[in-house]
């Protein structure tokens, strides 16, 4: 615009507030981060530089091992479960006439509601006296398969990743099926007078011209599952050890508990470093898809 | 004759394979949308009930219906002081934010060819994640004494939203607000500022709507900073007084429940009054990256 482009001053003051938090308290803070992550430093203290010590530590460290077996395990149930029931569901609502919205409705809910109330509901619904998983099992007669389901470490893991997954399927519903709303109505008619199946339509029209938006929810649940803090923290601490951890409150614990805040940053930049490649690279690949 | 009758029992047929179809997918979906809200009605039930009554079944619907944890989860988690709180936080942050982001939105959109550095600049911090600047935010404010601060967690919540704000609104302008508008504005004797506040800006309401509702859930809903900074009791948000409970009173069952739905029931309010708006922020901020 360049009737307003002669103000050069115009920088300073719409720009200028904005430049110096982000710049000051983003950028530089990311700097600092990457620089706590070579030193060993309790807060306290005067850091002192050890090189990749603490990435060293945590390649050599079991509990990081779990904890990324935790992150990659979750990773795979999600993209199955989320992608799967996405577009099943995407699919069955987009060919509802009567109740579409109400349906789309109801479904979205869980993602508006807080990470930690959903965390606390699920710490009741999976409470092993009266939460309604172990009242289910016995009714159905499958009471040999009761559990302490926050403490148990063998379904600990599953019990916090189940809130993760189910609170975010309504996520990905409203973006596929926003997706399939944006293929063209004649295509999805002229299959069915064709004498195409809903699933045959599903199967050979719709999946095909969804792949790019498939494609952003697998970024999403990817990075996302970088993220997760919440679920794991509020229902089980993490625990027992780091059975049910991801890499947040693994992070959390090292940095604020364990008061070691250089491992703790080294923690940070595999976060980091995790969500930028999945960023960058899935751009990559859809620049790709798009020519 | 006897062919119509074919052709007709033919097509009922058809029609009626239909409607069968039809009425199973709402069976379905119907299901489903119970098992997605299975836990938020079981939680809300029992928030009216006491462990007696929890203990004893907690399938049924409640007997007599019981205030008291309502009443206790009040005075446990302190309600009176940290809804207030979040409100505050959420409110300042909002408005923080959409100004901030506005106006830089507006001078890149405006001011600025397409594509500047500036505006790679900004946007690269979208692909930051927030636990990324846990550890350093924390130090900084704890070096500027703005840990245990009101100013110190606005702070945070404005630096760890303004990229994808000024993402969304510098679209917006781009799209929203016609040069030769501002050109005759300006021949007018309108100065910059003058432009901004009163086209820009309006112009861009609907705008302002999505990046003030994805803002406002995130804050309402964010837990990991205020986890952090926030140790003083009188400055709390409510997600985090709530989740203290599970602490104290994790045996009371109806009490964490009251807590739970204290919680999630301005959020599902919020949802229920501006479900277009919602739907859009949050999944815009999804497709942020």
């Amino acid at each position: 615009m360049h009737v307003l482009r002669k103000h050069k001053w115009g920088w300073l003051v719409f720009v200028g507030p904005s430049f110096l938090l982000y710049t000051y308290f983003v950028v530089i803070s990311l700097g600092y981060s990457i620089y706590y992550s070579l030193t060993k430093w309790n807060a306290i203290s005067k850091p002192v530089f050890i090189g990749l010590k603490n990435y060293l530590d945590l390649l050599n460290s079991g509990d990081f091992a779990i904890v990324m077996q935790n992150t990659v395990v979750g990773l795979v149930l999600a993209l199955i479960i989320q992608v799967g029931l996405g577009l099943t569901f995407a699919y069955l609502i987009f060919r509802t006439k009567g109740g579409f919205r109400l349906y789309r409705a109801l479904v979205f809910l869980p993602v508006v509601l807080s990470a930690a109330a959903v965390a606390l509901m699920f710490t009741l619904v999976f409470n092993a006296d009266v939460g309604p998983v172990n009242g289910m099992l016995k009714a159905i007669g499958l009471g040999a398969l009761r559990r302490n389901w926050l403490s148990d470490k063998n379904v600990v893991f599953f019990t916090v990743l189940t809130p993760m997954i189910w609170q975010f399927i309504g996520l990905y519903v409203v973006i596929l099926l926003a997706g399939m709303q944006s293929i063209p109505e004649e295509v999805i008619q002229s299959s069915t007078i064709d004498g195409a199946s809903s699933f045959r339509t599903f199967r050979s029209i719709v999946i095909p011209m969804q792949w790019d938006i498939i494609f952003i929810c697998i970024t999403l649940i990817t990075s996302g599952s970088f993220k997760a803090f919440e679920h794991s923290y509020i229902m089980t601490w993490g625990g027992p050890g780091v059975r049910s951890a991801f890499l947040g409150v693994f992070m959390y614990n090292k940095t604020f508990l364990a008061a070691l805040f250089g491992l703790g940053s080294a923690i940070a930049m595999v976060i980091l470093f995790a969500s930028l490649f999945i960023t960058l690279a899935s751009r990559v690949i859809i620049r790709r898809f798009d020519y | 004759m006897g062919h119509i009758v074919r052709i007709d029992r033919s097509t009922r047929r058809l029609v009626a394979r239909q409607r069968a179809f039809v009425t199973l997918r709402h069976i379905v979906l119907a299901f489903w949308c119970l098992a997605a809200l299975y836990p938020v009605i079981w939680t809300f039930l029992n928030s009216f009930r006491d462990n007696n009554q929890i203990y004893a079944d907690p399938f049924s619907l409640p007997g007599p219906i019981i205030w008291k944890n309502f009443a206790r989860a009040f005075q446990g988690a302190h309600l009176a002081i940290t809804i207030p709180n979040s409100l505050i936080y959420a409110a300042l942050t909002v408005v923080a934010t959409v100004f901030l982001a506005a106006m830089t939105a507006f001078y890149l959109s405006k001011f600025t060819k397409t594509g500047t550095m500036l505006y790679t600049y900004f946007i690269i911090g979208i692909m930051v994640p927030a636990q990324a600047l846990l550890i350093p935010l924390f130090v900084t404010m704890r070096n500027m004494g703005l840990l245990n601060s009101r100013l110190g967690i606005i702070i945070v919540y404005i630096v760890t939203n303004l990229s994808f704000a000024i993402f969304v609104l510098t679209g917006f302008m781009r799209k929203g607000i016609p040069d030769d508008l501002i050109e005759a504005a300006v021949i007018d004797g309108c100065g910059p500022i003058r432009v901004f506040l009163s086209i820009a800006f309006p112009l861009t309401r609907s705008g302002i709507a999505t990046v003030g509702t994805f803002v406002f859930l995130g804050v309402w809903n964010e837990f990991l900073f205020a986890l952090v900074m926030l140790a003083n009791p009188l400055l709390r948000t409510l997600n985090l007084s709530v989740f203290m409970l599970r602490g104290q009173y994790s045996s009371d069952q109806g009490l964490m429940a009251a807590g739970a739905v204290v919680l999630i029931a301005p959020a599902i309010l919020m949802y229920a009054l501006f479900q277009e708006q919602v739907v859009k922020g949050l999944t815009a901020g999804a497709v942020k990256g």
